[in-house]
């Protein structure tokens, strides 16, 4: 992605581009819709919130300093999102660590075990993995953000960032032992 | 370091820490040959990155299986914009200053605009995609054959090629791949001609491309057995 591209194509928006917004919504838009499918596993939701990260961005792409590529930027928007959407979902208010240690039970992975190979059970283990430890894992592995920008997304120090992904990929592997897949680590 | 030690808490040692963002390539270059030097002589190093990269490709897989969201996504936005361009005295003194820009530029507005639409198109398919993107378009331009691109950017990258108008085939057994280090686009085109196999799609973040290589799961076996003896040809293989 080009950042310096992006950057330009901000600035424009800044100054009332709705052109400029077009050209960053097609370049951008199915990253932060993936990221928000994954964070609140629902595509109705992820889309609606795909508008409003946006829409953020329309009004305060002034604000844009361009310490960060606009694609870090735009997924700690959609993060915040995302989350705010998680808090407002529950009945009662929700504790953000508790929040970001669920795990979701949907797709057992022991029940794709029986009937699928190692490649489909780690894709199960992986959509089981916490709200915490699936944003780290995405945005390393698909998103390729650095260590810095990760910390920027995620608004935690870089040695947390190292030490979370770490956590994520042994709980990962714990989830892959459980169905059957011992890979000699961790 | 053993992977006993490793096993409760995260590691004293930076290194093993960083290794995925060494395989997303995020790593300055002072770090990565930090990495390598160590890959060089730890074989438990190595087969770590290996794992890394297994989860790095279902990683990709799972998130390419998400759709695209409706379009009535971006007309519902487009809607709120105008209506904020609406409410805004200043906004829409700027939106009409870009608008009679844009009809003032006449052809080279429109050229201007489809250019960043497909721009914005291509990046839209996945991470890093405009760049390969344009890459593969400038060769399909050049070689009439139109079939492969010379992509040479990224840390470490070997020199890859892809077939650039390869159609997306139903059915069959497909794997995700990343090409040797240095490997020349006659051996790759050749290899894959030679067993029968094609690209289909790629490249996808981590330098992986999506090959079709066989008609159904009877001949799965023999086309991983012929992919896994080829370390000439093809550094990594994943099951999809």
């Amino acid at each position: 992605m080009d950042t310096h591209a992006d950057g330009e194509i901000i600035r424009r928006i800044a100054g009332g581009d709705k052109a400029a917004m077009m050209t960053l919504y097609q370049r951008h838009h199915l990253r932060v819709f993936r990221f928000l499918v994954r964070m609140v596993r629902n595509e109705a939701t992820a889309e609606e919130l795909v508008s409003d990260v946006f829409l953020d961005v329309w009004r305060q792409a002034g604000t844009f300093e361009g310490r960060s590529s606009a694609t870090t930027w735009l997924l700690g928007v959609a993060r915040f999102k995302a989350l705010s959407h998680l808090r407002r979902r529950t009945t009662a208010p929700l504790d953000d660590a508790f929040a970001e240690t669920l795990e979701d039970d949907a797709d057992d992975p022991e029940v794709v075990a029986q009937k699928t190979d190692k490649a489909a059970i780690m894709r199960a283990c992986l959509g089981r993995l916490s709200l915490e430890h699936r944003e780290v894992i995405d945005l390393v592995y698909y998103h390729e953000q650095g260590v810095d920008e990760v910390a920027r997304v995620l608004g935690i120090p870089a040695n947390t960032v190292k030490t979370r992904l770490f956590h994520a990929r042994k709980r990962l592997a714990g989830l892959l032992a459980e169905a059957g897949v011992d890979r000699g680590w961790p | 370091m053993t992977s006993a030690s490793a096993a409760a808490q995260p590691p004293d040692d930076d290194l093993e820490l960083l290794l995925p963002f060494y395989a997303a390539g995020k790593l300055s270059p002072q770090e990565a040959r930090r990495i390598e030097a160590r890959l060089a002589g730890d074989a438990e190093f190595r087969r770590r990155l290996d794992l890394i990269e297994e989860e790095r490709g279902q990683t990709v897989l799972l998130n390419d299986s998400i759709a695209p969201p409706s379009s009535a996504t971006r007309e519902r936005l487009f809607a709120m914009i105008d209506a904020d361009i609406a409410a805004t005295p200043a906004g829409r003194a700027a939106y009409q200053g870009n608008h009679d820009s844009v009809a003032a530029g006449g052809q080279e507005g429109l050229r201007g605009g489809l250019r960043a639409w497909l721009v914005g198109l291509a990046a839209a398919i996945t991470p890093r995609a405009m760049g390969y993107a344009v890459a593969g378009l400038a060769a399909l331009a050049v070689v009439q054959a139109g079939l492969l691109a010379h992509l040479a950017s990224g840390r470490n990258r070997p020199d890859v090629y892809v077939t650039a108008s390869a159609p997306v085939e139903p059915g069959g057994v497909h794997v995700l791949a990343r090409f040797a280090p240095g490997v020349t686009m006659t051996a790759v085109a050749a290899w894959l001609r030679d067993n029968g196999m094609r690209i289909v799609d790629g490249p996808k973040p981590g330098d992986l491309w999506r090959l079709r290589i066989a008609a159904d799961a009877a001949g799965k076996e023999a086309a991983m057995r012929k992919l896994q003896a080829s370390p000439g040809v093809f550094a990594t293989v994943l099951p999809e």
